[in-house]
């Protein structure tokens, strides 16, 4: 057992406020900038890192790289900017993948 | 069909059948595995999505909050009074095996192992964690209560956006493992075991080929030898009779 921090990525609108939880906060709008900004948290020993789903639908390596490793959690949250249901279709297309049918989206209807 | 490139032999035979019983063995196995993999896989994933339901709502019902925070404050107050708090929101981090793969899982840190002691030091750790981690992390005075309502709802999400952390990475590993396990069962099905028993009828076939080629030489052998024997002793007959 070991102790991990938190850090979440995005728009300052959208995730300004975890800082009154005590997480990290990075505040970028350039997806490109936020992959960076990941390596440097992961060098910094981040376990879970939160991103909104605007930034990452922008930039995919963001998730795929840490997809396979156990740490860090690069999890998506939703933006306040956008209401794209990126990081549900992100899911939808994972079981797909993995399963090669989609089992969730009839639940959804 | 494919037949591998191997030598006809009984060696190569007994190697190949070895092999054979190995593969179908591993198959079984595979497919058992990833079997009991999907099974997990879909009771984790359905809990994911209810999860990320629930953090986009309460998510969702935060934007709303802060909205009305920043309509009654400008940006700086609300960015001095969020920032004056300290980032140290800790997570305990456990592996877990869930077959075979390695899984995260996470919990709050939770203080009440260290209120137990009555050690000065530890008090003082304690004190400063119970600080840091106070509802509000700012002073009161001059922020005005929007602004703690839309914190108030932050708490709410941390212990779901945390569990949604734990499930999503589990289920990203498990996705992982899941198509490695296919590809591999795939392979054996489609591809390994068909070519070694493809290999292994040819094999016997050829030997068998072999067999009654040597039989057939033997057969025509044993012809030419007795033609010539009966060819001799006729022609000693023959000496025989004109010398009497």
């Amino acid at each position: 057992m070991h102790l991990v921090k938190v850090a979440v990525i995005g728009d300052a609108d959208s995730v300004l406020g975890f800082r009154g939880l005590g997480m990290t906060v990075v505040t970028t709008d350039d997806p490109v900038e936020a992959y960076r900004k990941i390596e440097e948290l992961v060098r910094k020993r981040y376990g879970v890192i939160f991103i909104t789903e605007d930034l990452a639908g922008k930039n995919l390596a963001i998730i795929e790289d840490y997809k396979e490793k156990i740490e860090p959690a690069v999890i998506l949250i939703p933006s306040s900017r956008s209401d794209e249901q990126f990081a549900m279709n992100y899911l939808y297309e994972m079981v797909n993948k993995a399963v090669g049918i989609n089992l969730l989206k009839e639940d959804n209807n | 069909m494919a037949v591998m490139r191997v030598n006809p032999n009984r060696m190569e035979l007994m190697r190949l059948r070895g092999q054979l019983n190995v593969a179908r063995r591993g198959h079984k196995l595979l497919k058992d595995k990833r079997d009991e993999l999907m099974r997990q896989f879909i009771s984790l994933v359905k809990r994911n999505q209810k999860l990320r339901l629930e953090v986009e709502k309460l998510l969702r019902e935060y934007n709303c909050k802060i909205v009305l925070a920043q309509a009654v404050m400008p940006e700086q107050v609300i960015k001095t009074a969020l920032y004056s708090g300290y980032d140290n929101l800790i997570l305990q981090a456990k592996r877990k095996n869930l077959m075979s793969v390695q899984v995260p899982e996470y919990f709050v840190h939770d203080q009440t192992m260290l209120e137990d002691s009555s050690d000065e030091k530890t008090e003082k750790i304690v004190k400063a964690q119970k600080r840091s981690t106070t509802y509000i992390p700012y002073g009161l005075s001059g922020v005005s209560g929007e602004l703690d309502l839309a914190i108030l709802t932050l708490h709410k999400v941390l212990p779901v956006m945390i569990e949604l952390a734990t499930v999503e990475k589990t289920t990203q590993l498990l996705a992982g493992e899941i198509a490695k396990t296919r590809r591999r069962v795939n392979s054996l099905e489609h591809r390994m075991i068909p070519d070694l028993e493809d290999t292994i009828r040819s094999i016997t076939m050829k030997m068998e080929e072999n067999e009654r080629a040597n039989t057939t030489r033997l057969m025509k052998v044993k012809d030419l030898i007795l033609e010539k024997e009966i060819r001799e002793r006729r022609s000693r007959n023959e000496k025989l009779f004109w010398k009497n």
